[in-house]
């Protein structure tokens, strides 16, 4: 005769104590201890189903995921700096490079590969009283891994603004990249002198050596031209003109009363 | 062990250790390949990071 077995579904969470440094004993206790932060705003990690014999056996078993808390677990734990952003306005995953302080595009495959091997840790960190079955095949099947990743598009979506010029946020080649050395252009090469006249093939040609210097791509004048204007309107109060005259020709490019400081600054 | 200022050095950098490798573990699955791995930090710049991570600058 099998003996007799009471089963009852839990949504566990570690104990915590102050005194004692938490041992997680199920699957749920385990990514809670991790991503305390993932679990204060999504819940609990799975649906787990404890099953006890009167003979003292216990068996825990994690039936289902909570998809919210493993997407915001793919933001990153943010005690080791680590951040994952959704920037919306080009569908790309970034993540945050510790060792060169800026984001760096990454793909929805590589997301879901971290997905999968915290999901074997978890089960190979466990005691013997985890079912292991699902930790290993079924939540960490294409299907599974593919919805988390999917849910983390809007758990982790970052706003237009994220990377923009004005963000503390950098990352790798971004356009905004450009568009922050063109308003150091501005503010830190440009000054105000009556009389003068800043040329916009000279704005152009020096910024372009900038460019060259920081190794970034060079850009097309009317593309600079798209920058540069709003910014010297903003900061000198004039805007661009197109019928200046120099050496007798006519229709010539430019700022009047703006000067390109060419020496040290 | 004997608590020394020395043997407190050597825990605050094996805990940093512990920490660095757990992070780069992580960002392992993120990371395209690149042609140079990362190099590892020296025992100073560890500490570093770790005090900079455990006062919520970095």
């Amino acid at each position: 005769m099998e003996p007799e077995t009471f089963t009852r579904l839990e949504l566990n969470l570690p104990q915590t104590s102050l005194f004692e440094k938490p041992v997680p004993r199920t699957p749920s206790e385990w990514f809670a201890l991790k991503f305390a932060d993932a679990v204060n705003r999504f819940g609990c990690p799975f649906l787990e189903m404890r099953q006890s014999s009167v003979d003292g056996f216990l068996k825990i078993t994690p039936v289902s995921i909570n998809p919210d808390f493993f997407a915001a677990m793919l933001g990153g734990d943010s005690g080791l700096g680590h951040s994952v952003v959704y920037y919306e306005s080009e569908m790309q995953f970034y993540y945050f490079e510790p060792l060169q302080n800026l984001y760096r595009p990454t793909t929805p495959e590589k997301l879901q590969n971290y997905y999968r091997a915290m999901m074997l840790r978890c089960a190979q960190e466990l005691n013997g009283e985890t079912d292991k079955l699902n930790l290993f095949q079924e939540f960490r099947s294409d299907r599974i891994s593919k919805a988390v990743v999917n849910r983390a598009k809007s758990i982790l979506a970052a706003s237009p603004d994220f990377f923009s010029a004005t963000s503390p946020h950098n990352r790798i080649r971004g356009q905004e990249l450009h568009e922050r050395l063109a308003r150091k252009f501005v503010e830190e090469l440009l000054c105000a002198e009556s009389g003068q006249v800043l040329y916009l093939a000279d704005a152009y040609a020096h910024f372009t050596k900038l460019v060259r210097e920081k190794n970034l791509d060079v850009i097309k004048r009317s593309d600079f031209k798209g920058l540069v204007v709003p910014l010297i309107q903003e900061q000198f109060g004039v805007r661009l003109r197109n019928d200046l005259v120099v050496d007798e020709r006519v229709g010539i490019r430019g700022w009047k009363n703006v000067k390109l400081q060419t020496g040290p600054t | 062990m004997t608590d020394t200022p020395y043997t407190r050095r050597l825990d605050q950098i094996q805990e940093a250790r512990k920490r660095f490798n757990e992070s780069e573990w992580r960002l392992s699955f993120l990371r395209a390949i690149e042609p140079e791995q990362p190099k590892q930090p020296d025992p100073n710049q560890l500490l570093e990071w770790n005090q900079k991570l455990l006062r919520g600058l970095n």
